[in-house]
């Protein structure tokens, strides 16, 4: 949204009154239920080599010329973690968080508001919870919720599905096909999927989930899918019952995914060997390096409390609740309107 | 042939051997694998609207279209005529082809077609386009509410919300994509 036309059309200020409405709504819910609000750097020199990130990078001077990399945070999440580690109890943050190539299309921004919070000694389906009160408390407590023309009851538990379930449900795919490169692949050819040589199993997965499952998602109900497979959460538990997938779930309503969570993983080890496994990622996929952060595994080193973190995306949270269906509605100066 | 990351809103395909109309297209990193996009394609013959994810290295076909620069003259039982100010050549086209666009057309305007084998498959409407308001009521003293609305009639019937200050007879500027007011014609 620029300027000229908030002059010209002045009514789309309510958006933004709507906005800062629904942020004052975000801070009151967090302080009744006792979290610390926190602010930690968007400037950073270091980043948690996840292998799909764009990143943005710059340098840091001092007076004597002296540079040194920066990068502008994609997520507080390392910030976060070291101060649990440190005995920060329940905490949450509203920034800014950056992720580059995001530029264009209905859903993405560049830069985009993030509400994070960690619940401790909590696992993830308290943070479940968490996100449906929170939905209600932002609504004021209305039983419903209505977007696009479809209304959704937010007053009954959200429907909660595992991505083995969802598969199966909405893709006619069972683990046993899921789980096997092969098989995924030659189901996937007889859908009509174009299957190059180089595609591997995540590619596959990714079209299938892109294009059968997630589009059901937060339809007639608002949504919280989890336990993705082990590959597409590196920083999240594994689930001790099925170690094929990791404790991660996702927000969904009206088919739009609002928030991210995990079950955190607090095992040193395990993380170190996670992110040398991401850094060889990246590497092989031609990404900027970034280097581990010693201190976070410091950090988890000393201890991270038994945790489970969510991240929200509050400017995809006011396209749903100013009913708007392009995020440069509910964005002032937009990526896409300034570069 | 493109690459899927570079086809653009607007486009045509060539998809499972039909044309095909881009109505939307978004880039998706799924977190792990190679990025995809998806797409929204609308079946140029069948109007039918389709989805599609695609990895952004996949190949596809593009259509070639011609692209003609037409003035909209007028409307016919089911026809709607439009000539090249060039050549003053008229050209019939279906409703099939206007559908919803209808409201957005006015006699002398220039629209663009898209030409396919010789056949109009897709009309492209001005992102934005004037319109005379020809009924609103007038703004209540006192109401100062910034972000207030109130209805509008437009002279091609559409009804449209519009800032509190906007009187009858004036000019404003409808955003064809959205049906919404964007600002006054000045």
């Amino acid at each position: 949204m620029n300027w000229q036309q908030l002059k010209e059309n002045p009514s789309l200020w309510e958006t933004f009154r709507l906005r800062a409405e629904i942020i004052a709504r975000i801070r009151e819910f967090f302080a009744r239920e006792g979290f610390l609000e926190v602010q930690t750097p968007v400037l950073s020199p270091r980043l948690i080599p996840e292998s799909y990130l764009e990143v943005f990078t710059t340098q840091l001077k001092d007076r004597l010329g002296k540079v040194s990399p920066a990068f502008l945070t994609p997520s507080p999440e390392i910030w976060h973690k070291k101060l649990l580690a440190a005995g920060s109890g329940n905490i949450f943050e509203i920034t800014k968080s950056f992720r580059n190539t995001d530029i264009g299309g209905h859903f993405h921004n560049p830069e985009f508001t993030l509400l994070e919070w960690y619940r401790v000694k909590a696992d993830y389906w308290q943070t479940m919870d968490d996100c449906e009160r929170l939905i209600r408390f932002i609504n004021k407590n209305q039983p419903t919720l209505t977007y696009q023309g479809k209304t959704l009851d937010i007053s009954q538990p959200f429907a909660r599905i595992s991505v083995i379930e969802a598969f199966k449900k909405y893709a006619g795919i069972d683990s046993k096909i899921l789980f096997d490169a092969d098989l995924l692949k030659k189901e996937a050819q007889k859908r009509g999927y174009r299957i190059g040589k180089k595609d591997n199993w995540e590619v596959i997965y990714n079209l299938i989930y892109l294009k059968e499952v997630e589009p059901h998602l937060g339809q007639n109900q608002p949504t919280i899918i989890y336990d993705f497979p082990a590959q597409f959460a590196p920083l999240a538990k594994t689930n001790p019952a099925n170690p094929r997938v990791k404790q991660r779930f996702e927000l969904y309503l009206f088919g739009i995914e609002l928030a991210d969570a995990y079950n955190e993983l607090t095992d040193y080890q395990e993380q170190k060997k996670r992110f040398a496994e991401e850094m060889k990622r990246r590497k092989e996929m031609g990404k900027i390096k970034v280097r581990p952060d010693e201190d976070f595994l410091a950090a988890l080193k000393s201890g991270l409390p038994p945790c489970s973190g969510v991240a929200l995306g509050i400017d995809r949270l006011v396209m749903i609740f100013a009913n708007k269906t392009d995020i440069k509605e509910v964005v002032l100066f937009a990526g896409e309107e300034i570069f | 042939m493109i690459k899927a990351g570079s086809i653009t809103k607007g486009m045509f395909l060539q998809w499972r051997g039909e044309p095909v109309l881009v109505v939307d297209k978004e880039f998706f990193n799924p977190g792990k694998g190679a990025a995809v996009v998806r797409l929204k394609l609308k079946g140029v013959k069948t109007g039918n609207v389709v989805r599609e994810v695609l990895k952004t290295d996949e190949m596809v076909e593009e259509i070639e279209v011609y692209h003609r620069h037409v003035q909209f003259l007028y409307k016919t039982g089911n026809e709607f005529v439009f000539m090249d100010p060039h050549s003053y050549e008229q050209i019939e086209v279906g409703k099939n082809v206007v559908g919803e666009a209808e409201k957005y057309l006015q006699e002398g305007k220039e629209y663009i077609l898209a030409v396919w084998e010789g056949e109009v498959i897709s009309l492209k409407l001005p992102k934005k386009m004037v319109f005379t308001v020809v009924k609103t009521e007038n703004a209540v003293r006192g109401d100062t509410v910034t972000g207030a609305t109130k209805p509008a009639i437009l002279e091609n019937g559409m009804e449209v919300k519009v800032p509190l200050f906007i009187k009858k007879g004036e000019k404003i500027v409808i955003n064809t994509e959205t049906g919404e007011y964007v600002s006054r014609k000045n």
